[in-house]
């Protein structure tokens, strides 16, 4: 066979001292486990600050642009009298829908005059 | 220190396996209490330096404890250990650089052994021989794995892994029998 092992030494290894247990062992491995545990809830309590930090500095310029920008492009932008009228042309009488309407309109452009 | 409940201690591994690998911080104890020997022992046959031995037994056990909740099979622990703890063995020796460069046709150095009892001939008969050689000899007799997982772990031709095993074993009852260690 050709993983014969020699019969003594195999005999040494297995008499052989063993490291005797060593309760400062035992307590450096579970202090260093603990220093790890508080370690990663250290850093995820940083997490958690810094979100609600950039919460806080952020939420309320940030609402305000939006509520700004959404009401800019919702306003109409020929007053329009009737309803009927109104409600037809409500998705292109506002500022968005010429918005929309111009880019769309550079779009075709582009691609028939450019291309 | 969480100190381990005294019923732990007689427990069977894998119950406390299992244990650990909820969460229970004294079922990990006791296991660390219970293989500290074994793991250190191993390190230090391979190391030849029981501080450094120390220091690589403790980072098996974080490895241990940041993985035993993937251990599906508690009865598998004694080999995923004795795995992890070869594995780090090697990583160090790669990280150090120093593996594998000691060539066989280097001389066994004729330092003096001055110990008295098997346990430290052993130990220091094993800390002459070259790291790679020591490292394969360990694995053989010491974990008795086969030459073709040693070659897997080191990642050595099997060939090597053999020649290396059979140079040691000669090497190692030469240097016990020259201190009279072997019987």
């Amino acid at each position: 066979m050709t993983e014969q092992r020699d019969q003594k030494l195999e005999a040494l290894f297995a008499d052989a001292e063993h490291a005797t247990p060593d309760p400062e062992f035992t307590h450096s491995v579970t202090r260093e486990i603990q220093r790890r545990r508080w370690k990663v809830y250290a850093i995820r309590a940083l997490v958690i600050v810094m979100i609600g930090v950039l919460e806080l500095v952020l939420e309320s310029p940030l609402q305000q642009s939006l509520g700004t920008a959404a009401d800019l492009l919702s306003k109409p932008v020929i007053a329009v009298e009737g309803d009927w009228i109104e409600f037809i042309l409500g998705p292109i009488n506002t500022a968005a829908g010429v918005v929309g309407i111009v880019l769309l309109g550079l779009h075709v452009f582009i691609r028939r005059v450019v291309h | 220190m969480s100190n381990a409940p005294a019923y732990y201690a007689e427990g069977p591994e894998a119950l406390i396996v299992s244990l650990a690998a909820r969460g229970d911080r004294d079922a990990f104890t006791e296991l660390v209490r219970r293989r500290q020997p074994w793991l250190r022992t191993l390190m230090r046959r391979f190391s030849g330096d029981r501080a450094l031995a120390d220091d690589l037994a403790q980072r098996v056990f974080l490895k241990v404890w940041r993985r035993i909740r993937k251990l599906k099979q508690p009865e598998k622990f004694p080999g995923w250990i004795k795995r992890i703890a070869v594995n780090e063995w090697i990583d160090h020796q790669r990280k150090e650089g120093n593996m594998w460069q000691q060539t066989y046709d280097d001389e066994l150095q004729a330092a003096p052994l001055t110990s008295t009892t098997e346990a430290i001939d052993l130990d220091a008969a094993l800390a002459l021989l070259p790291e790679v050689v020591r490292t394969c000899v360990v694995m053989s007799y010491s974990e008795r794995l086969s030459h073709p997982e040693i070659a897997a772990l080191t990642k050595l031709p099997l060939g090597t892994v053999k020649s290396h095993i059979r140079r040691g074993s000669l090497d190692l009852r030469k240097l016990l029998d020259d201190y009279g260690a072997t019987p």
